[in-house]
C-alpha cells in the first residue's frame, strides 16, 4: 500500500510540474479528490457538497448587505459546518483512538470552511476567488488525513503565485519528509510497540512506576506520530511548491500552558484562538475593560478548551481533559496578574526550566483523561497516588525517547526545523544513511501503524 | 533532472543523496567485516537468527560450538523437558563406561519446542551435522492443538534452510552483521529481556540443568493439571504429528532416530490418563506411527529410574532426576541400539 501510494505521489508530481499553472491547480484537485475516494469514497459526496455549500454560502456573506444578513449566512455556514462534522463523527464512531477512522479528515476540513466563512465575514478575506481554488483549500491531499489546519489566506495567495520547487525547496522538503519518516517508524511506532500499555488497560494491576512509563511513553508517541505525519505532509506538499503551516514546535520545551499551546498542534490551537478564545474575550472586554473582570479571566480559556475537548469526542473524559487544561490556563492567568511578565524580559533559565518541568508533568498527567474513559482514567490516578511504586522500567526505553528529545533540542537551539540542511554535505549524508538505515530497521521490527490522527 | 515549469532542479541537488549511498554501502561493508571477526561473539554475545526462541538461537550457537570441537554423534531434541531431561556429559560417561566407547551428545531440547518445530529443527540438524543417532524426546503435549510454543517452523532462516527462499533467511545465512543486527532487534524487545535471564546456564553440551526445584505442593499441582486440562481439551493436532513424522522420517542407514517418552511425574501420569482422553490418545498416535516407521519408541519406567526427589516440578527433572535419567538412558543405548552407536 505505502510503494502504491509513493509510485501515485511520484506520478502525480511529474505530470504537476509539467503544467501550466492554473491547469496545475486543476490537476491538483483531481489528485487529491482521488487520493480522498481511495481511502474513503463512500465520504466523498460529504466533502464535495460541504465545500460547495460553504464556497456559496461565503459568496452570500461577501455579497450581502451589512447586519443582520452577513450575520444570518454566517451562523447558517457554522452550523451546517458543525452539524455535518457532529454527524459524521459521531454518527460512525464513538470513541476516537480506539481504530483506524472511518471518517476521513472531517475535523480538520470543516474547521478551514469555517474558518473560510469567518475570514470573509470579518474581510480579512478578500473574494471572490475560484471556485476550483477553494476546493484545493479545502481537499488538498497532502494535510487532508490530519491536518495541518490551513487558513484560507495564506494558502490561497499560494494558489494564485508561481509555485516553483528548486535545489532549496527540494532540500527542504527532502529534509522535513526525513524527520516525518525518522519521527514515525523510528521513534513512534517502535516505542508504541513496547510500552506496557496493559498497564494502562487495566490499572489496579499495575504499580506506579509502570503506569507512570506508560503514560510518558505515550506522551511521546502520540507527539512523534503526529508531529512526524505532519512533517511528511509538509514535506510533500512542499514538492508541490505548496508550503503548509508549521504544527508542532518542540512541545516538551513549553515552560507555560500558553507555550504549550503555540507549540502542540499549533494550526488547532491558534484556530481555536482566533476564532473562539479571541471573541469571546472581545466579547466579555467590550462590557468591563478593567482587570478586575473575572469573566474575561475565566471564560475564554475555559470555553476554548472545552470545545478543544469536545473536538477530539462527544464524551465526559474529553470535556474532562480539555477542562483541566483550561483550568491550568485560567490558574496561569491569574499568576500572571500577580507575577505580570516584563514586557522583552527574558525569564531566568531556572524559572524557565521549572516551568518546563511543571508543564510537561501535569500534560502528561492530563492526558490519561484524552486515552481512557472517565472512571478508567480516575482509576489511574487513583493507583498514581496510592499504589505500590514498582520497579524501575528498564532503561532501553530511553532509546525511543531520548533521540526525540534530541531531535527537538537540535530544532530548538538553531531556531530551525530542518537544521540538518545547515550541516557539512558529508555529515548530512551520513545522516541521512543512517536514517534510511534505521527506516528499514524499524519497518523491519514492527510493522508502521496507522497515524493516531488518521483521518480524524 | 528538470530546470524549465515549475520543477528547476539541478543535478547537484542529487549529490547528498548520492554520498549517502555511498556511505550507507561502506558503512554496511565495514560493519560486515567486523561482524566476521573471530572476537565479534564474545563482544556483542550470540548473534540471533531472527527466531521467536533466544533459547533456540543459543542452542543452534552451542551446537556450532561443540561441533568446532567433538564429532556430533548424538542429538537429543525435544522440548523443555528434554532439555533438562539428558545431561550428555553424564549419558556420555555412563556409556563409555559400559561399552569402552565414546559418545559425543549434544542436548537440543528448546523450551516449549513443539512437534511442528521439531519436525524442521531436526532436519536441518540432521543436514548440517550428520549425527548417528536422533534422540527425540517427547511427550504429549508436543502434538497437542493448543500448545502456545515457538513457532520455529515459521522463522524465515528455517524456512530458507528448508529450501523455501526468503531475503531474510538469505541475510540471516550470508550476513554476520544481519545476525548482530536481529541479536540487536531482539535485545530491544521488552518481550525477549525476562527469557534472557532464564536461560542462563546451559552448559557446553546443551543441557539446562534445573535452578530451581519447587515443592510439589498443591499450587504447583493446580498449574500443572490447569494447563494440562487445556491442552486436552482438544485432540491431537494434526499438523504436529505431521511434524513428528517428519522427525521419524529422518531415520535411515547415516542417522538412527530413536523416540523416547519423556519423564512425568507418576502423579501426573496417572491423572492424565484417569482425566484425559487427550494423552492416552496422543501417545498411542506417536507410538503407532514409530512402529509403522520401524522407529524404536522407548517408554521410561519412570517410578524406576527418577527418584521421588528427582523432580524440578511435575514434568521437569532437577539434576539428581537428569542424573538418573541420562543413566538410563546411556545403559539402554548401550543395551539396545548398540549397533546405530558403534563407530
Amino acid at each position: 500500500m505505502i510503494a502504491l501510494w509513493f509510485a501515485a505521489l511520484i506520478v502525480a508530481l511529474v505530470i504537476y510540474h509539467r503544467l501550466p499553472p492554473r491547469p496545475q491547480i486543476c490537476w491538483l484537485l483531481g489528485v487529491s479528490l482521488a487520493f480522498y475516494a481511495w481511502w474513503a469514497w463512500r465520504f466523498l459526496p460529504a466533502l464535495v457538497l460541504l465545500s460547495a455549500a460553504s464556497y456559496g454560502i461565503a459568496r452570500r456573506i461577501a455579497q450581502a448587505p451589512p447586519q443582520p444578513g452577513r450575520r444570518a449566512w454566517l451562523w447558517f455556514g457554522v452550523a451546517l459546518n458543525v452539524g455535518t462534522l457532529a454527524l459524521l463523527r459521531y454518527g460512525y464512531r464513538g470513541a476516537p483512538f480506539a481504530e483506524p477512522f472511518a471518517v476521513l479528515g472531517v475535523s480538520f476540513y470543516s474547521l478551514q470552511t469555517m474558518a473560510y466563512l469567518f475570514d470573509t465575514y470579518s474581510g480579512a478575506l478578500r473574494l471572490p476567488h475560484r471556485p476550483v481554488d477553494f476546493a484545493v483549500y479545502v481537499a488538498y491531499f497532502p494535510k487532508m488525513a490530519a491536518g495541518p489546519i490551513e487558513r484560507p489566506q495564506s494558502f490561497l495567495r499560494q494558489l494564485a503565485e508561481a509555485r516553483i520547487v528548486d535545489d532549496a525547496r527540494l532540500g527542504r522538503a527532502a529534509t522535513l519528509i526525513a524527520v516525518g519518516l525518522t519521527r514515525k517508524l523510528v521513534l513512534a511506532d517502535l516505542l508504541a510497540a513496547r510500552l506496557p500499555t496493559a498497564a494502562l488497560a487495566a490499572p489496579a494491576a499495575s504499580d506506579r512506576l509502570m503506569l507512570v512509563t506508560a503514560i510518558l511513553g505515550y506522551a511521546f508517541v502520540l507527539y512523534n506520530d503526529f508531529a512526524g505525519y505532519t512533517s511528511i505532509a509538509r514535506g510533500v506538499s512542499a514538492l508541490f511548491g505548496i508550503e503548509l503551516s508549521r504544527n508542532f514546535a518542540q512541545p516538551f520545551f513549553a515552560h507555560s500552558f500558553t507555550d504549550l499551546w503555540n507549540r502542540w498542534h499549533i494550526t488547532f490551537s491558534h484556530w481555536l484562538r482566533d476564532y473562539v478564545y479571541l471573541p469571546a474575550s472581545r466579547a466579555l472586554l467590550r462590557r468591563d475593560l478593567s482587570r478586575g473582570n473575572l469573566a474575561n479571566l475565566f471564560v475564554p480559556p475555559l470555553v476554548t478548551m472545552l470545545a478543544c475537548g469536545l473536538w477530539h469526542g462527544a464524551s465526559v473524559h474529553m470535556l474532562l481533559w480539555g477542562g483541566l487544561h483550561g483550568v491550568y490556563l485560567v490558574a496561569q492567568r491569574i499568576g500572571m496578574l500577580r507575577w505580570p511578565p516584563r514586557p522583552g524580559a527574558a525569564l531566568p533559565a531556572w524559572r524557565r526550566r521549572i516551568g518546563v518541568a511543571i508543564v510537561f508533568s501535569l500534560s502528561c498527567w492530563t492526558l490519561v483523561a484524552l486515552l481512557l474513559p472517565t472512571a478508567q482514567a480516575m482509576e489511574v490516578w487513583w493507583r498514581l497516588a496510592s499504589g505500590p511504586m514498582g520497579e524501575l522500567p528498564d532503561g532501553r526505553l530511553l532509546l525511543y525517547t531520548l533521540p526525540s528529545l534530541w531531535l527537538d533540542w537540535m530544532q530548538i537551539r538553531h531556531g530551525e526545523e530542518t537544521v540538518f540542511l545547515s550541516w557539512p554535505r558529508p555529515a548530512r549524508a551520513a545522516l541521512l544513511a543512517l536514517a534510511v538505515l534505521l527506516w528499514c530497521a524499524a519497518s523491519a521490527a514492527t510493522p508502521p501503524r496507522p497515524f493516531v490522527y488518521q483521518g480524524f | 533532472m528538470s530546470t524549465s515549469g515549475t520543477w528547476r532542479v539541478s543535478v547537484a541537488a542529487l549529490r547528498t543523496p548520492a554520498m549517502a549511498l555511498v556511505i550507507l554501502a561502506v558503512g554496511l561493508a565495514l560493519a560486515e567485516m567486523a561482524a566476521r571477526r573471530p572476537g565479534m561473539r564474545e563482544v556483542l554475545g550470540t548473534p540471533s537468527i531472527g527466531s521467536p526462541s533466544r533459547g533456540f538461537e543459543l542452542q543452534l550457537n552451542g551446537l556450532e560450538q561443540f561441533a568446532s570441537r567433538l564429532p556430533v554423534d548424538c542429538i537429543v531434541v525435544g522440548n523443555s523437558t528434554a532439555q533438562m531431561g539428558v545431561d550428555p556429559a553424564v549419558l556420555d560417561g555412563r556409556y563409555l563406561s559400559l561399552t569402552g566407547r565414546d559418545l559425543h551428545c549434544f542436548n537440543f531440547g528448546v523450551a516449549g519446542m513443539t512437534a511442528g518445530a521439531a519436525g524442521a529443527v531436526a532436519t536441518i540438524l540432521v543436514q548440517r551435522y550428520h549425527p548417528r543417532l536422533l534422540l527425540y524426546v517427547v511427550s504429549a503435549r508436543d502434538v497437542g492443538e493448543s500448545v502456545d510454543g515457538p513457532l520455529l517452523e515459521s522463522t524465515p532462516w528455517v524456512r530458507y534452510q528448508l529450501g523455501s527462499f526468503s531475503s531474510e533467511g538469505w541475510l540471516v545465512e550470508h550476513s554476520a552483521a544481519f545476525r548482530y543486527y536481529l541479536l540487536y532487534r531482539q535485545w530491544l524487545e521488552p518481550s525477549a529481556w525476562r527469557v534472557a535471564a532464564s536461560e542462563a546456564g546451559t552448559t557446553d553440551a546443551g543441557f539446562l540443568r534445573a535452578r530451581t526445584r519447587l515443592p510439589l505442593a498443591p499450587e504447583v499441582w493446580a498449574h500443572a493439571v490447569g494447563f494440562y486440562s487445556e491442552i486436552a481439551r482438544e485432540p491431537p493436532s494434526p499438523s504436529e504429528l505431521a511434524g513428528y513424522a517428519r522427525v521419524l522420517s529422518l531415520s535411515g542407514p547415516q542417522t538412527r532416530v530413536i523416540v523416547i517418552e519423556a519423564p512425568a511425574h507418576e502423579r501426573l501420569r496417572r491423572w492424565a490418563r484417569r482425566s484425559t482422553r487427550f494423552y492416552g490418545e496422543a501417545m498411542r498416535r506417536m507410538r503407532d506411527e514409530a512402529r509403522r516407521r520401524r522407529v524404536p519408541f522407548w517408554r521410561v519406567p519412570t517410578w524406576r529410574v527418577v527418584p521421588a526427589d528427582g523432580w524440578s516440578d511435575f514434568v521437569h527433572l532437577d539434576g539428581a532426576g537428569a542424573t538418573s535419567f541420562s543413566e538410563w538412558l546411556a545403559t539402554r543405548l548401550a543395551t539396545r541400539a548398540d549397533g546405530a552407536t558403534r563407530n
